[in-house]
Parts: C-alpha cells; sequence; structure tokens
C-alpha cells in the first residue's frame, strides 16, 4: 500500500526540542557513492524493521533545517529496529562539504550520494515524487515503500511516521 | 518488532493521505492575468505574455544551485524561443524572509547578469505557483498556442555539466512546438530547491 503525502514546505509544528548533535572527525564519516537500485537493495537485506530514506543536499536550506530532528528520531528509535538512510545529492564537487556536513552532525553510519541521473533517481524513489528536496521516504522490513513526502518536516512528523510502524 | 496486521495502519493513515496535485497536460495556465511585478518595474501577467506559438513559464529564482547550475541555459532557450513566437516568463515564487538573496533588487541583479530578455516576474503571495502546483525551482510549463500545457518538467538532464546534457528536453518541446510535432517527453522531472512559499 503507497500513500502520498506532499508536503506544502511550511513549517509544522515542533512538539519538542532537536538536542544539538556530537560531532564526528570527517575522517570517520561514511559517505559512498552509489546508484538508487544499490542503495534501496539493502534496505530488505538489513534486518531494520522500517527504514527512512532521507534525500537532502548541503545546500538545501530546508534539509539542513531538519536533519538534526531525524537524527533525533534515528538516536531514539535505532534499538528498535529503526534504519536511517541519508542520501546526499549534491553535486560531486560538493563532496567535501557533505562529509564536513555529516561529520558536524556526528553522523557515524553509512551515508551515500546519489549517482544515477535525476530522472531514473526521483523514478526510483517514487514516480510521484516532484524531485523537489528534502524528501522522505519510509519503508517497511521488505523494502515497500509505506509513504513519503516532500519538503521540509519537524521532529514531531518524523517521530510518529516510524513510530506507526514500529511496534513500541 | 513490527505490526504484522497493517490494516487498521493503512485505514488510519488512509485518512490522512493527501492525493498528489500538479497541473496536467491539456489544462490551461491558472492565475494567467495576476499582474507581476517585472525586473525592470513594469507589472505584467501570464496571459499577456502569451506568444502566438506557446508560453513558456518557468519558475526559478535566485538562491538555488539547481537554477545556478541552468540558469544559462534558461536564458539562451528563454531568448531564442521568444524570437521565434514563444511568449517566456519567469516567475520567482520563493518568500525572500527565507531566502534574502531572491528578492527583487537580487533578481533585477540576476536578470541583467544572466541576460534574461524576457520577463522575471515577483509572485508576491507565491499563489501563481500555488496554482500551478509548483513545488520546486527551477520548473518549466510550456503551453501550445491555445494555452493548453504540453510540456512540464526540467530543462535538461544534466544541471551540472551542459556539455554532457544527452537530453535536452525543453528545447526539444519548444521546437517540436514551434514545428507543429508532437513532443517527444511531455513530462520530465530533475531534483530541484523546495519552494518557500509565502505564508497567507
Amino acid at each position: 500500500m503507497l500513500l502520498f503525502v506532499v508536503g506544502s514546505g511550511r513549517a509544522e509544528q515542533n512538539s519538542r526540542s532537536v538536542a544539538k548533535p556530537d560531532t564526528i572527525p570527517v575522517s570517520q564519516v561514511k559517505l559512498k557513492k552509489a546508484s538508487v537500485d544499490h542503495i534501496l537493495g539493502t534496505i530488505p537485506e538489513s534486518n531494520a524493521q522500517v527504514t527512512l530514506v532521507n534525500v537532502w543536499a548541503t545546500w538545501c536550506q530546508p534539509c539542513r533545517e531538519e536533519f538534526p530532528a531525524i537524527l533525533q528520531v534515528y538516536r531514539e528509535l535505532k534499538e528498535e529496529g529503526f534504519r536511517l538512510i541519508f542520501i546526499s545529492a549534491d553535486f560531486p564537487e560538493q563532496e567535501k562539504q557533505a562529509r564536513r556536513f555529516l561529520a558536524n552532525h556526528g553522523v557515524d553510519f553509512q551515508t551515500y550520494m546519489k549517482t544515477d541521473k535525476d530522472q531514473q533517481f526521483i523514478n526510483a524513489l517514487h514516480p510521484d515524487w516532484s524531485g523537489a528536496l528534502p524528501g522522505t521516504f519510509i519503508y517497511d522490513d521488505s523494502g515497500e515503500l509505506l509513504r513519503y513526502w516532500e519538503g521540509r518536516a519537524e521532529y514531531s512528523r518524523f517521530k510518529q511516521a516510524v513510530q506507526n510502524v514500529v511496534t513500541k | 518488532m513490527i505490526s504484522r496486521n497493517r490494516g487498521l495502519l493503512v485505514a488510519l493513515m488512509l485518512l490522512v493521505a493527501v492525493p498528489v496535485m500538479g497541473l496536467e497536460l491539456g489544462d490551461t495556465a491558472p492565475k494567467a492575468d495576476v499582474q507581476m511585478k517585472n525586473v525592470d518595474g513594469s507589472k505584467v501577467s501570464i496571459s499577456e505574455m502569451s506568444g502566438e506559438e506557446g508560453t513558456l513559464v518557468l519558475f526559478i529564482c535566485n538562491h538555488c544551485p539547481w537554477v545556478q547550475a541552468w540558469e544559462g541555459r534558461i536564458a539562451e532557450i528563454g531568448n531564442e524561443f521568444q524570437t521565434k513566437g514563444v511568449g517566456v516568463i519567469a516567475v520567482n515564487p520563493n518568500d525572500p524572509a527565507a531566502y534574502p538573496s531572491d528578492g527583487f533588487e537580487e533578481m533585477q541583479k540576476r536578470a541583467e547578469k544572466v541576460g534574461y530578455e524576457f520577463p522575471y516576474v515577483v509572485d508576491a503571495t507565491s499563489d501563481v505557483a500555488r496554482a500551478f502546483d509548483a513545488t520546486k525551482t527551477p520548473e518549466a510549463f510550456l503551453f501550445d498556442e491555445n494555452g493548453e500545457l504540453v510540456y512540464k518538467g526540467t530543462i535538461d538532464d544534466n544541471a551540472r555539466n551542459p556539455e554532457q546534457v544527452e537530453k535536452q528536453y525543453l528545447r526539444n518541446a519548444l521546437e517540436a512546438l514551434v514545428a507543429g510535432n508532437e513532443i517527444p517527453d511531455q513530462v520530465t522531472k530533475a531534483l530541484g530547491c523546495s519552494i518557500k512559499f509565502r505564508e497567507g
């Protein structure tokens, strides 16, 4: 079952403050160039019960704004089978900035940079996604897409979307 | 543990699902009579810019790197097809409170620097973009001589490198329109910057 929820890009009410992340050295950032097919193929292969894919870029202000909230949800729910996949849509020459951003936010798990052409990348994630950043996609343990939205969201939306799938 | 019984979940989620809307092929331009301030200080509407062969409406801005990557090609294509009977208008829907570089004076500088020979106007309420269901910049909407949408999407298939473009989607659509031929790819996509709509 696919659910299509297109965000308005307007800020939602934030239900709580988001903690400042710990930083890590840039050398510890795991940022790998990969095709979207490869990335999505890792979802059913993992043991995660719910996976959130977030497409972001260093130049995308709403992406930067929502980033800490996504990480906070991840830190709260990662022990409950929640996997988070960040895909950077930065141009290749912006890789250093992407690595620095990830380091500054303490992202110590595997993340990716897109290699596909835009249209192929967009349609593989969802044919109805316009390509506006950020884009967020939520999958179940079999890799089936449960819902997606585009545009910035707040902590409460990420938390609720993940908790809807994870049994507390 | 994942709940295997998703029936209730799905039913609940359906209640909040929002259908994907969008201007469909064959639709006419909404809000076409809205007067928008051009970088030259005049007011202009989409209707006033309609051409004998068709009308190209481009949602662009200044701050977005995706627009910046394409803006030379946007100027080249717009300037060229404006001389071939296609009306061209570029619309900036972003709230400059969120992106100061999308303010009017910056638009004036950008239009001059890039060489837009067509109007680059302010969507002062973002309502034109809303009516088009535009979600990002850049995004192109091409209407034929009858005012019906015949192409929507992106500029080409390689924002970053003009020399590695394989499919010139917008140019191909414009050439087909002017020649009276069928448009090869009527709906295309690329990544872009979410429009920062002005609050009502």
